[in-house]
């Protein structure tokens, strides 16, 4: 908990926008109920899925990535 | 503005900025701002094409430019050519403006065991009346005259708990009273074997705000037992952990350090210490590995292999040492102007690393309780210990404060610092900690909280 807590105060120093810019700033989630392909955990400029059969896309991103 | 002449950019990569590639990812952290971060490889070169025109960066990338700007990465030319001059002013007050006193005693160097590694001369005599009068009185002008805040009094020896009623319960009572009449706070500590420890002396240790212990172990049962034997030759090992455990459990200090000496041959089975401990007290206790120095000549244990080791005591529930990089800005406590060792035939000394010998004096105690300091407090304390050409222009600057005093002592040409420098090690474990980092695949994490 104290370890999640340091780790939030550490993201608040960039706004979403500049997290976006680090890997892990921002996680895509596959929102394709019917595949479970995943996606980088990466930006959005290089995020890639990584399932060369599944061709289903990102829809959205959630928050940075904290520790889980 | 004059015709012809180039506006030179005032952003510039920080020269504090440490990157590191892994697979594809580039990790980095500004050593000033201490915040690992990762970013894509395109991303990175954006930076290192335009190093010398950063206001492109800032023009075309304006998010990539102010992400970078607030972890320190990239800075404006004057602030950061100012950071060794930050660093130092830093330094000088934590040396000379922080009024808490470090004082250190060693009321005997008389030992009940005779560890082969020790470097002290074990001989019998001890602190006598007329010393412990003396200590009494320099904590008096402390609290009275030098108007300290907090006291903090250390036992350190030789095994001082081999003068626990003749020696460190006067002091440390009288202190203790005195500081209470006063209002400065105080707290005590000890380095010792632990053996001598007995459960009817918690009560005492309690009375005296004894906040921090060092207790050490040369390894496995039967590894510190062949080492760390006493006088008659007989095992120690079941009862130090018998008592490093009645002191996690009854005493429950701030700080219980459990310190694991280690040569290359022990270390394989230092993990082997973990079962001695009952799980309910392995929270109270925090495992430091040192390899003993006389085996460092040898071979250095790797960070890699040091601190998957620490790992193993992590995860069976003890606290390790995090701190493998020193960010404190100065390197030993020893180099601290109020800080003093009183060896028990009233010689002075700053550092507690080394033998007592005549050579390495750094003062007297008189029978009035005054120091007569020798030169070698002026030449320990009137420069940084990292007040050198090599130190103040070197890139880690910000995470070593160059040699300890005592080693800076020895110093009498630039050339000498070099066999004291820290690089590789730092080098070494910037990149273990860069490496971990970038298996958690988070945003952001401080430099020595990266797991």
């Amino acid at each position: 908990m104290k370890k999640t807590k340091k780790k939030e105060a550490l993201e608040s120093i960039l706004n979403q926008e500049e997290l976006s810019m680090l890997k892990g700033g921002i996680r895509n989630v596959n929102q394709t109920t019917d595949c479970n392909c995943d996606y980088n955990n990466s930006t959005g400029l290089t995020n890639k899925n990584t399932a060369d059969s599944c061709s289903c896309t990102c829809t959205g991103i959630e928050k940075p990535g904290l520790e889980t | 503005m004059l015709s012809g002449k180039i506006e030179m950019s005032k952003y510039i990569l920080s020269k504090y900025n440490v990157f590191k590639p892994i697979n594809n990812t580039m990790v980095g952290v500004n050593l000033i701002n201490k915040v690992l971060f990762a970013v894509d490889m395109e991303k990175y070169d954006i930076l290192k094409e335009n190093e010398h025109n950063l206001d492109k960066v800032k023009d075309e990338h304006s998010t990539l430019f102010s992400a970078m700007s607030k972890l320190g990465v990239i800075k404006d030319k004057e602030t950061d050519d100012n950071q060794p001059k930050n660093l130092l002013l830093k330094n000088r007050l934590i040396v000379f403006a922080d009024k808490a006193y470090k004082l250190i005693i060693n009321p005997t160097l008389n030992c009940n065991f005779s560890c082969w590694y020790c470097y002290e001369d074990h001989t019998k005599k001890h602190m006598t009346k007329k010393y412990i009068k003396a200590t009494i009185k320099y904590i008096e002008h402390l609290v009275c005259d030098q108007k300290i805040y907090h006291l903090e009094l250390g036992w350190f020896g030789g095994e001082p708990l081999l003068c626990y009623n003749t020696v460190m319960k006067p002091i440390a009572l009288a202190a203790k009273e005195l500081c209470d009449k006063h209002g400065v706070s105080f707290q005590s500590e000890i380095t010792t074997n632990g053996y001598l420890l007995k459960p009817e002396m918690v009560t005492f240790l309690k009375e005296i705000n004894l906040q921090s212990i060092q207790i050490t172990l040369d390894g496995e049962k039967e590894l510190h037992d062949k080492i760390r034997f006493n006088k008659d030759k007989k095992p120690t090992y079941d009862k130090i952990v018998q008592n490093i455990s009645l002191l996690a459990s009854k005493l429950r200090p701030n700080n219980l350090a459990l310190r694991i000496n280690f040569t290359q041959e022990t270390f394989k089975g230092i993990h082997k210490i973990i079962d001695s401990f009952p799980e309910s007290v392995r929270s109270n206790i925090t495992v430091l590995l040192q390899q003993v120095w006389q085996d460092k000549d040898n071979s250095k244990s790797s960070i890699v292999e040091l601190e998957t080791t620490k790992l193993k005591f992590e995860k069976a529930g003890f606290k390790v040492d995090k701190n493998i990089l020193n960010i404190k800005c100065y390197s030993c406590y020893a180099d601290l102007f109020y800080q003093a060792l009183i060896n028990y035939d009233g010689r002075v000394f700053k550092c507690t690393a080394r033998n007592f010998e005549k050579e390495k004096e750094d003062g007297i105690l008189t029978e009035d309780g005054e120091i007569i300091w020798s030169n070698s407090l002026s030449q320990k304390t009137s420069n940084a210990t990292f007040e050198s050409e090599k130190c103040l222009a070197c890139k880690y600057l910000p995470v070593c404060p160059g040699p300890c005093s005592q080693k800076m002592s020895n110093v009498k040409e630039s050339k000498d610092i070099d066999k004291f420098c820290y690089e590789l090690g730092i080098e070494d474990t910037l990149n273990y900690i860069m490496n971990e980092f970038e298996k958690t695949e988070v945003a952001l994490a401080p430099l020595l909280d990266y797991r």
